[in-house]
């Protein structure tokens, strides 16, 4: 299983039970709380965790809006992959299999 | 301050720099004319035009989705223009009125569609520590052309050709800094520094910048939120150098 104890930034703390199921390696959350914006101490902690403990990707919600995840990716050097979160999340994930399998998928694609 | 906090800090300052360098002749000429409120209606506009734009199915088109933002916003400079021209004893009243409008036509629109209130938070509340450079480049550019526009021709001198200078200005800033912050620069350099007759705009400038770089500094020392942070910096300020003057004098 290539996802195991795979490193990984999440954009809101939305992801606990993905983590747990596929042994991800969650380093740090950019956005703490959901709806406010980060002081710029929490994303200079974030940046130094970050090249003590790199990570491969940035997670987030489909119907998140991308602007903090691109932040991070384009600093990091570290790909985004939007996931469905639910089904209808995205257009692939269309009942509860493909929810699953469109999350894989997805992180998969990131790996590349 | 190490690297890491200067490597995040610096776009963002150059967000506020860029923001200033076109908020301060606006913020001036708003507060003289008395239409402190038309930036949040021309922005809500400029968010109502999205909002239809997305509707229309173009939420992929990031600049197809500019350039309505753009123009709705001109239209609204239109609707501004028209209003001090015609309406000029009641401009104020008008102008909450065209606000609460476009604010309540967004959600009357919304309510067929899930996800465009996301898109309408995000217009309307840029953040400032997520400025990217493609953003800054862009921002620039745009100032360099509106400032070039301020001062060889004679739009500013004109209702239409004011409010669409201003228009198209708020329209970027917005996205780059978030509502607030935008108020604040348009306002508190120019409240600030209202009676002072000589080399108004450069004091108001650098109460500006001082307000930017101060809020940031505040953000990274004290863990608060920066944009929120840098509103009461620039008012503090702001405060106390109109006392100063007034102490002066």
């Amino acid at each position: 299983m290539p996802l195991k104890g795979l490193a990984i930034v999440v954009q809101h703390q939305g992801f606990p039970y993905l983590n747990a199921w596929l042994g991800l390696k969650q380093i740090a959350t950019l956005e703490p709380k959901p709806g406010m914006e980060p002081s710029a101490a929490h994303l200079g902690k974030l940046l130094s965790e970050l090249q003590q403990h790199p990570a491969r990707m940035v997670l987030r919600a489909a119907y998140q809006n991308g602007r903090s995840s691109e932040w991070l990716a384009q600093r990091a050097n570290i790909p985004v992959v939007a996931l469905p979160f639910t089904v209808g999340g995205t257009s692939q994930a269309g009942d509860l299999f493909a929810l699953f399998d469109d999350t894989i998928a997805r992180m998969l694609a990131g790996l590349q | 301050m190490n690297g890491i906090e200067i490597d995040i800090l610096l776009p963002a300052l150059l967000a506020g720099l860029l923001v200033l360098l076109t908020h301060i002749p606006l913020g001036i000429k708003v507060l003289e004319r008395g239409v402190i409120f038309a930036d949040l209606a021309i922005a809500q506009i400029a968010g109502l035009g999205v909002i239809i734009a997305m509707l229309l199915g173009f939420a992929d088109q990031p600049l197809f989705v500019q350039i309505i933002a753009a123009s709705s916003a001109l239209c609204g400079a239109a609707l501004l223009a028209w209003v001090e021209h015609r309406l000029a004893e009641v401009k104020e009243a008008c102008i909450g009125l065209i606000f609460v409008l476009a604010a309540s036509g967004g959600i009357l629109l919304m309510s067929r569609d899930t996800h465009s209130d996301e898109h309408l938070r995000d217009m309307l509340v840029g953040q400032i520590l997520w400025v990217g450079n493609v953003q800054l480049m862009a921002t620039a550019l745009l100032t360099i052309a509106l400032l070039a526009l301020w001062r060889w021709s004679h739009l500013s001198h004109r209702y239409l050709g004011f409010y669409s200078l201003f228009a198209l200005a708020v329209t970027a800033s917005v996205q780059l800094v978030g509502v607030y912050l935008v108020f604040a620069s348009l306002i508190v350099p120019a409240l600030a520094t209202y009676r002072i007759k000589q080399w108004r705009k450069y004091y108001a400038f650098a109460i500006g910048m001082a307000g930017y770089a101060l809020g940031l500094l505040f953000s990274t020392w004290l863990d608060l939120p920066a944009g929120a942070a840098i509103v009461w910096a620039m008012a503090l300020l702001g405060g106390l150098f109109a006392m100063a003057m007034q102490i002066r004098t």
